[in-house]
């Protein structure tokens, strides 16, 4: 293991946007509208830099370092979720409680990772995650933490073929059936089904 | 969750995971493993208890015992579906088609690896189910066991794309965890770290 770690999931890319930028204008086309809700899962630009640090996350620090990331991102939006005035009782309940849980994520991983001499890197801030200003209501909320979810079940399950440490295999493993259950609650607050699959994947 | 310890470990026996069998003893040796990052095993400690044979008789090994564990579930949710009503209904439904699924694919990965799928069980000895919620309390019980081994198991499997699945299946099982539990009226996601125990 190299004794410098480093980030690689800096600003995102021309590549990224343009991609997004595509999916986009597809989902337009099919007459879906312009929602979170409706585009296919980690397609906000801000989100998918996130997700890309974990497909290219090779060896146990660098996949901590992603996943620390992760949560760090998904603690800032639901702070700024929650304090946007714009939830009702029972779903600023359910916001806050994915934000404490993602923090107990957050800070077990950097813990892990500072076992193994690595540097966590500095949260950021809500401004740096594309996508989460200018959401108007619940339910956009709600879908942008959909997508949030879906793409951390998806980086979870990558992590799996890559950790290697068995303890954290098993705490990806925790975290990952954490994260599915953030997933139940923000579907039925979008009255979808709440385990639409057999094998969740974090692919739509 | 199961609450208690003893229904646990008559859940495992009931799915063939529990003292005895070479099942067991793989799950044996996973539960003498660290229970995590924050179990307080150092992430430097990766010496476990390895069954002996090669990289895929091993995963053929845990792959069965999760097998059992789905046959298990399968036969849990037929028990259950008759006193389900609504959408307790609905979910034992999907829930009991989504264990099927789990076992067809433990089934096929097991073919894959030139090794022979467990069959299930000619019979399970369930509890007694008297109403709904007594139904939707042991589907919870058999979950959090089935969460609870899959997380014990992982790390054993040699192959990154078992891994992967498993970690699919078991986010799925605690999903339906978390449907049962806001249909008993508990807390959906009460734990952070999803370990399955109580």
């Amino acid at each position: 293991m190299s004794d410098r770690l480093s980030i690689r999931d800096g600003d995102v890319d021309t590549a990224i946007v343009t991609r997004y930028e595509r999916t986009r204008r597809e989902a337009l086309r099919a007459g879906l509208g312009t929602g979170a809700g409706v585009l296919a899962a980690a397609t906000i630009p801000g989100l998918l830099g996130v997700r890309s640090a974990f497909a290219q996350a090779d060896g146990d620090a660098e996949v901590l370092l992603a996943a620390i990331r992760l949560e760090q991102t998904a603690v800032v939006a639901y702070g700024t979720a929650a304090s946007s005035g714009l939830l009702d009782p029972a779903f600023l309940a359910t916001t806050k409680l994915l934000r404490g849980q993602e923090r107990e994520h957050a800070d077990a991983l950097v813990a892990a990772l500072r076992q193994l001499g690595g540097t966590p890197p500095p949260a950021p801030r809500a401004r740096d995650i594309p996508g989460l200003r200018g959401l108007g209501d619940q339910r956009e909320i709600a879908s942008f933490a959909l997508e949030l979810e879906t793409m951390a079940v998806a980086a979870y399950y990558e992590a799996h073929q890559k950790l290697r440490a068995a303890p954290l295999l098993r705490t990806g493993a925790q975290i990952m059936a954490n994260e599915g259950q953030h997933l139940v609650l923000v579907r039925e607050a979008l009255n979808r089904p709440p385990v639409p699959n057999a094998f969740e994947t974090g692919k739509q | 969750m199961l609450q208690d310890p003893v229904c646990r470990r008559r859940l495992l026996g009931l799915a063939g995971l529990g003292l005895a069998g070479s099942s067991a003893a793989v799950l044996a040796a996973c539960g003498g493993g660290d229970s995590g990052v924050g179990g307080g095993g150092g992430l430097g400690k990766t010496t476990e208890l390895e069954p002996e044979g090669t990289a895929a008789s091993r995963d053929v090994l845990v792959l069965n015992s999760a097998l059992d564990l789905e046959n298990m579930a399968v036969a849990a949710y037929r028990a259950a579906l008759p006193l389900l009503t609504g959408a307790a209904l609905n979910a034992g439904k999907t829930f009991l088609e989504h264990e099927r699924e789990h076992a067809d694919a433990l089934t096929e990965a097991i073919r894959q690896l030139g090794g022979a799928p467990n069959k299930p069980s000619r019979g399970y000895d369930f509890p007694r189910l008297a109403g709904q919620r007594a139904a939707l309390t042991f589907a919870a019980d058999v979950e959090g066991t089935a969460i609870a081994a899959y997380i014990d198991a992982l790390p054993r499997l040699t192959s990154p794309d078992l891994r992967g699945t498993a970690a699919a299946i078991v986010t799925d099982e605690a999903e339906h965890l978390a449907v049962l539990s806001g249909a008993l009226g508990r807390p959906q996601a009460p734990r952070a770290f999803v370990t399955g125990k109580a």
